[in-house]
């Protein structure tokens, strides 16, 4: 009866196994509770085999299973001493570097890092043709595996020891190939049953021969080459198998780890057939080539992806075409949000510097969009200003009597009196302004336009007064200095800084003009700004119109509605690509923005 | 990127400024790591003592923020980390623009140093000395560390 | 038929041998390299990390650091030599309202140790400066100082010294003859 139970339950039948020795009673007592765990260690055992390899399983008790199985099999406790290790080692490396806070740590000889990587090379090609060589392939992933981990342990510690950053291949690491070969092992299928997953492998093994043939020549740069070339035949090579056997026969580890490949290059190469079917729309017959490229929304970014996408070339095929598909997603998803949003072209005839040094008027125009509703407001204000001021009326009449002492003034003393109308349509001045500026019209007639008050508050023909200034003697201007004075505001109203800044600008415009002898153009007047290069901050960037951002290239962005101008397209498409939202001088959310178009 | 950088090179060639003694690439063969020698401030206390700092300039420069740091157990301040010697500074954090270039950097931090923030503290002491405001204590002992680790 | 196929099996096995000879040489390399590398990196650093921890052993050991809060009757002792002692690894906390070796009183303090001195406004920032300095130990008159010793002291302090008698103070700025 007993022999049968123990021999029915071999689990009960410890007796061989103790720890102490001996038969006291004191070995006893220890070795009778040890033997009792064994045989319950041994009878959970049985009961988890027998289990295992019957059919009752829920699917979620043989996930489980299989995870925990995974831990300690072969692959498990290779991948995780080998990720340990290497962990150590990049650790340990950054803490020596930081130690001895120079770049003097042990660099291999170049010698034997060539020896090392080429002895893996051969293994790896070894491994790669082995499939082809015979067909006894039981044991082929488990080989595999075990030289890829080489191949991953030589390259991490050569790159670091080497003070380099260790190529990674964002396709196949150690773990999700353990992981593979793991389930693969466990479902039981045979991996030359499946042509896909052999070549799965074989893709895998040619990527880690990749990274250490461009290790051993020192080429980092050519791996996306390479890579591109290896994951496009295996791309196609998938394809036809697509096509020839479904979708579904495929095997659902490598749709996961292609397809977003896959996907991605859909998108790009959608993108660029687009792209192109726009350029061949604008092709030209007659004058044999491709206009107004530019005005494409994509242009820019088509002509700088590489820059945008930011690569060196030592990157692995689908970390980049997986990279530039989201690029390429994210032009369409912010589509006329922010940095984004595109308004109509604004054509400067002149060089930008130059517009800029002349336009003290356009300067203290970029305050705001409010402001340029509120100057009817402020010259209203002035206008009252100068009528209701008693001091203003007693310099006037002092103005006058000098004026009736001298005679040959009397033309100018006409004008000022005339001085009543103090409706002033700012609106359609604004727009004058804005045409003759945009409309590359350099007429001397226009140029006036840009001293508002002047025409407004003197209330003159153009022609008079041209008439006027031109027989004006250097003696004479004296007298229009002090008219100066007089139309210059009283400091009450001076009390907002928008009051002033309007002020001073129309004040220097004027004044330079007095100064001169003939006639003040708009191009004189840049002149002689350029010459003052004391008076103006601009003066001092006016070469330095290069994009706020890259230095690299000329600034041609404005931003709406702060009006910054500051960025070239290329950085304008970086920074909306990076989701800033903001201009970046003034920090104000920016809802659209301008090309500036220099000719 | 490179292009910025070396326009950046070449302006801190002719950099003249009260605080900034020395702004140098550690080597010219790499502009992405720069050092940086401050005065302190006059009437702060820290003047009278120049500090190292240490600039790491990211591949994505100027569209993300350089990473600045004073060595280690050096600068006594409420917004930097006395053992680490890591910067608590808006521009550095969220309110980096890249407009900004190294040498505002720097002059943001001269300018921290002069006008401390307690409300983002990354040495708590000081702060609570500012916060108290006590500010001979702050003095005092700022003074203090400074004398210290330049023993 | 047969001796080709003979030639195949013994190329395949040429194969395999070839294979997992460079295998053991590379493995063996390795190991090699590791161990040729590994103890002598470690060695080093071990080394330099015990000369640091030495050296610090040292200064421990020559005079653990102090850091006294002047309080009402220590700077009633104004005959004593505290200039002395300023020389040590010590600092000193004057708590508001108390004058402690003050310049404006006549004494003359060596500028090179005067920064040992710190003088507060506020009794919360003599905590604070304790907190700061992270002193070995801490000599204080605990009971008078307004509002007693808080709690989290002790979490920055090893060891906090509540003296209670102008003996004790004594025995631990012993007076020199």
């Amino acid at each position: 009866m007993n022999s049968t139970i123990i021999e029915k339950l071999p689990y009960l039948n410890q007796t061989s196994h103790y720890i102490l020795g001996g038969r006291s009673v004191v070995a006893k007592l220890i070795n009778t509770p040890y033997r009792l765990l064994l045989a319950l260690f041994d009878a959970v055992k049985l009961q988890f085999w027998e289990q295992s390899n019957t059919d009752e399983f829920f699917i979620g008790q043989r996930w489980i299973l299989n995870t925990i199985g995974f831990f300690f099999s072969s692959y498990g406790v290779i991948c995780f001493i080998t990720s340990i290790l290497l962990n150590r080692f990049v650790l340990l490396s950054s803490i020596r570097s930081r130690r001895s806070n120079t770049n003097n740590t042990t660099i291999l000889p170049s010698r034997l890092r060539f020896v090392l990587h080429f002895s893996v090379t051969l293994l790896l090609s070894i491994i790669l043709f082995q499939p082809l060589l015979n067909s006894n392939l039981l044991s082929y992933p488990h080989r595999l595996f075990i030289v890829f981990t080489l191949s991953y342990i030589v390259e991490t510690v050569v790159a670091i020891s080497s003070n380099q950053i260790p190529l990674e291949g964002s396709d196949y690491s150690i773990f999700e190939l353990s992981l593979q070969f793991y389930i693969l092992k466990t479902m039981k299928v045979n991996i030359t049953n499946s042509p896909e997953l052999l070549a799965d492998c074989m893709v895998a093994i040619a990527s880690r021969i990749i990274i250490h043939f461009v290790e051993m020549f020192n080429t980092r740069k050519s791996r996306l080459l390479m890579s591109t070339c290896l994951n496009m035949t295996y791309l196609g090579f998938l394809m036809y198998r697509m096509s020839k056997n479904g979708f579904f026969s495929i095997p659902i580890s490598i749709i996961f780890r292609h397809f977003p490949k896959l996907f991605s290059l859909f998108i790009v190469i959608a993108s660029f057939t687009c792209y192109l079917l726009a350029c061949a729309v604008r092709f030209n017959p007659t004058a044999f080539k491709l206009q107004n490229l530019q005005d494409l929304k994509f242009y820019s970014f088509m002509n700088n992806w590489s820059k945008h996408l930011n690569f060196n070339g030592d990157e692995d095929f689908s970390t980049i075409i997986n990279k530039l598909a989201i690029l390429l997603y994210l032009g369409t998803d912010n589509k006329d949000k922010n940095l984004n949003n595109e308004f109509p072209y604004v054509n400067v005839p002149l060089e930008i510097n130059k517009l800029f040094t002349i336009s003290s008027y356009l300067n203290f125009n970029i305050e705001g969009d409010e402001e340029i509703m509120d100057e009817e407001t402020i010259i209203a204000e002035w206008g009252n200003g100068v009528h209701n001021n008693t001091s203003l009326l007693t310099k006037f009449i002092k103005f006058l009597k000098k004026c009736i002492a001298n005679p040959n003034q009397l033309g100018n003393e006409a004008t000022f009196s005339d001085d009543t109308q103090v409706d002033i349509d700012e609106k359609a001045y604004m727009t004058e302004i804005n045409d003759t500026i945009l409309s590359n019209d350099d007429d001397d007639d226009n140029d006036f336009n840009y001293l508002p008050d002047f025409n407004e508050e003197e209330n003159i023909d153009d022609d008079d007064y041209d008439s006027d200034l031109d027989d004006i003697s250097q003696d004479d201007s004296l007298y229009i200095m002090n008219a100066l004075d007089l139309i210059s505001p009283n400091t009450t109203i001076l009390h907002s800084k928008k009051n002033l800044d309007w002020y001073l600008s129309t004040r220097e415009i004027f004044s330079k003009h007095l100064q001169s002898q003939s006639r003040l153009t708009r191009s004189k007047y840049s002149t002689i700004k350029l010459n003052n290069s004391s008076e103006s901050t601009f003066e001092e960037n006016a070469d330095d119109l290069s994009c706020a951002v890259c230095k690299a290239n000329q600034r041609n962005i404005i931003f709406w509605p702060c009006k910054c101008f500051a960025v070239c397209e290329d950085c304008r498409i970086s920074l909306s690509l990076r989701n800033y939202n903001s201009c970046i001088c003034c920090r104000r959310p920016v809802n659209g923005y301008t090309k500036l178009q220099t000719k | 990127m490179e292009s910025r950088i070396l326009k950046e090179y070449k302006d801190s060639r002719s950099l003249q400024s009260q605080y900034i003694l020395a702004l140098d690439p550690i080597s010219t063969d790499d502009l992405t790591h720069w050092e940086c020698t401050i005065k302190g401030p006059l009437h702060s206390p820290f003047a009278n003592h120049t500090f190292k700092l240490r600039i790491d300039i990211p591949q994505t420069y100027p569209l993300t923020t350089p990473i600045c740091k004073f060595e280690p157990f050096a600068m006594p301040h409420p917004n930097v980390n006395f053992e680490t010697g890591e910067i608590c500074l808006d521009i550095l954090d969220t309110n980096w623009s890249p407009v900004f270039n190294i040498q505002y950097i720097v002059e943001a931090i001269v300018w921290l140093l002069n006008e401390p923030n307690f409300k983002s503290p990354l040495n708590l002491d000081l702060a609570n000395l500012l916060r108290f405001d006590d500010l001979k204590a702050y003095h005092d002992l700022i003074s203090y560390h400074l004398n210290n680790s330049a023993k | 038929m047969t001796t080709d196929h003979r030639r195949l099996t013994r190329n395949g096995s040429l194969v395999r041998t070839v294979g997992t000879g460079v295998v053991l040489a590379i493995g063996a390399g390795i190991a090699c390299w590791y161990w040729w590398r590994g103890p002598n990196a470690s060695q080093e650093t071990n080394r330099l990390q015990q000369k640091e921890e030495e050296e610090h052993r040292k200064e421990r050991e020559k005079e653990p650091s102090r850091c006294v809060i002047v309080t009402k009757t220590l700077s009633e002792m104004k005959d004593f030599d505290w200039q002395k002692f300023l020389k040590d690894d010590i600092v000193f906390i004057v708590v508001p309202g108390e004058t402690f070796l003050d310049p404006s009183q006549g004494f003359e303090i060596d500028p090179k140790v005067g920064y040992k001195i710190i003088r507060c406004d506020t009794i919360l920032g003599v905590w604070s400066c304790v907190k700061s300095l992270k002193k070995d130990s801490l000599i204080v008159i605990g009971d008078e100082v307004e509002g007693g010793i808080p709690d989290d002291i002790s979490n920055f302090t090893k060891n906090i010294r509540d003296v209670k008698s102008k003996e004790e103070l004594l025995t631990i700025f012993p007076i020199p003859f």
